[in-house]
């Protein structure tokens, strides 16, 4: 019983930062900023590969001769 | 991750079979369309304006789908709004049946898999199902603007919401048949294969090779050398997952190579951790660094390619460089990516001639490498090969293959290596990661992997782009 009330606690603090605390702070005018800034660049800093950065296209383009 | 030897070759090719196929059919379904076409592609006029229609698009395209980027409520993961490039305005895109296409495709392939192996398929299908509702749920924690922003990537929340579930109420016995790591990430790989194209190898010429592909492994063997002599690091295998994830690019390196080296899943765990930590603090710092010394922006994308582990993180810290400087650390890092199949193929060798041998034994012979060979990895690279001559030889090459990545190829990826760490997540006890950290060897070794990498990635940059080929550079 312990134990899933440990569950469903981290469950609560898990849902309290991402539903309260990360949109909150994403409305913070300096975040909002710089998440504008990386949106209008292409920018997904979490990619992992060159194929999943929206902001390679362009290069990958002119390196295929695809302008 | 070691699994007994008289195994390991079955779930190898069930591993290469299970990403060819998917491979196939991602590649069928951009060339299928075009092969029944009847009209021509091109600019077509939609409501009196010429709208751009890409020349091939995958049948896939809104069957296989992962949770997309929200900011104030989750719901716009699964059905929101999604930039359609500078100059078109966003569109809405509902990527629920995306979500439930992939998994059930997914879920199909792997069952076959399981079935290969000679297990019941009933249990796996259940378990299957809510080890992908926990991935689903990592790639929502993930998917979170700010979280993105960070460069904490999903492989982060999917080890977490997998020891969320173990370290409270312990793994279920029911979710126990799904938690395949080994199955997943080999799989997975054989599919990335597609997408580290050699061709992309000379993009930014000589220079760029000497920055990415000699600097590394310099980078690489050294920092392992220097974990085993100077350190005395206990674990051959952290020691190399470490120097490859530090030197190379990350989360992708240390997957490829914990697998080439058939590295123990807290070792896996421990040096995904470590990689993103210090993205975080280098994709911060460096831009500051280069600043403040006044290095310019070429020398200065160089040197960020180079060093930063994730490729997003590259392109985020190089983007204040202006245009040049960016295009030069995204290029770089492109270069060093592809070096993984390069890295993943000789661990896989050096650990079957070498490190896995019984030290009595004489020099294994050739039937007795292959027999202990990782075949996945042969996979990876035969993929890797294929796609790169498709890419290069066919008349619509690189659009064809675009498609194919971007159709369904990277979804599948990305869901397996989700599938991947939610299981080692599953699987882990926090207790069981403390004896890896003892000592404080694997973060030392990081320091001193990357503090020689920065100097020499840096001396290395300046070297080709300021001196040797400072004309072309210009």
């Amino acid at each position: 019983m312990n134990r899933q009330r440990c569950l469903f606690a981290v469950l609560a603090v898990i849902a309290l930062m991402w539903m309260v605390a990360l949109p909150w702070v994403s409305q913070a005018p300096r975040i909002q900023q710089h998440l504008d800034w990386l949106e209008e660049h292409q920018l997904d800093p979490s990619a992992r590969y060159y194929t999943d950065l929206p902001a390679m296209e362009p290069i990958l383009n002119r390196l295929d001769g695809q302008n | 991750m070691i699994t007994p030897a008289s195994r390991m070759l079955s779930e190898d090719l069930l591993a290469v079979l299970c990403g060819g196929f998917l491979l196939l059919i991602s590649f069928a379904a951009v060339l299928l369309p075009k092969a029944f076409e009847v009209g021509r592609n091109g600019p077509s006029v939609v409501a009196g304006s010429v709208v751009d229609v890409p020349a091939y698009q995958s049948l896939l395209q809104t069957t296989v789908a992962e949770p997309g980027k929200w900011t104030l409520s989750p719901v716009e993961a699964f059905y929101g709004e999604e930039s359609a490039g500078q100059r078109e305005s966003p569109i809405v895109i509902n990527r629920i049946p995306g979500i439930i296409g992939a998994v059930v495709i997914l879920a199909l392939v792997m069952t076959l898999a399981v079935y290969g192996q000679g297990e019941r398929v009933g249990p796996f299908v259940i378990a299957f199902g809510g080890v992908a509702l926990l991935s689903t749920f990592a790639f929502l924690l993930a998917s979170h603007a700010v979280i993105k922003a960070m460069s904490l990537e999903y492989a982060l929340w999917a080890l977490l919401a997998g020891m969320w579930v173990s370290n409270t109420v312990g793994l279920p016995n029911w979710l126990r048949p799904a938690v395949r790591t080994e199955l997943y990430i080999k799989t997975g790989l054989v599919i990335f294969g597609a997408e580290v194209l050699f061709g992309r190898l000379l993009a930014l010429g000589v220079p760029g090779i000497f920055v990415a592909w000699v600097v590394t492994p310099i980078v690489l063997v050294t920092t392992y050398w220097f974990g085993q002599r100077i350190l005395r690091m206990p674990s051959q295998s952290l020691n190399m997952v470490i120097s490859a994830d530090m030197s190379v690019c990350g989360v992708s390196a240390a997957i490829a190579t914990a697998a080439a080296c058939r590295a123990k899943k807290e070792e896996l765990s421990l040096a995904v951790g470590m990689s993103l930590s210090f993205t975080v603090v280098m994709m911060i710092l460096l831009p500051i660094v280069v600043r403040v010394l006044g290095i310019d922006p070429i020398l200065g994308g160089a040197w960020i390619g180079g060093t930063i582990d994730s490729t997003g993180a590259v392109a985020a810290a190089a983007n204040s460089f202006g245009k040049e400087g960016a295009e030069v650390a995204m290029t770089t890092k492109m270069i060093q990516n592809i070096l993984i199949g390069v890295i993943a193929f000789g661990v896989a060798t050096y650990w079957t001639v070498s490190v896995d041998r019984d030290p009595a034994a004489r020099q294994p012979e050739a039937v007795e490498i292959w027999r202990r060979f990782p075949k996945f990895v042969l996979g990876f690279l035969f993929a890797s090969l294929f796609f790169s001559l498709l890419h290069s030889q066919l008349a619509d090459g690189p659009q064809i293959i675009k498609a194919m990545l971007d159709g369904s190829s990277k979804s599948f990826r990305g869901w397996l290596f989700c599938l991947a760490f939610v299981s080692i997540g599953l699987a882990t006890n926090f207790r069981q990661l403390a004896p890896f950290l003892r000592g404080g060897k694997p973060l030392v070794l990081y320091v001193c992997g990357q503090s020689l990498n920065l100097c020499l990635t840096l001396f290395m940059a300046w070297l080709m782009f300021k001196v040797v080929f400072a004309d072309l550079a210009q």
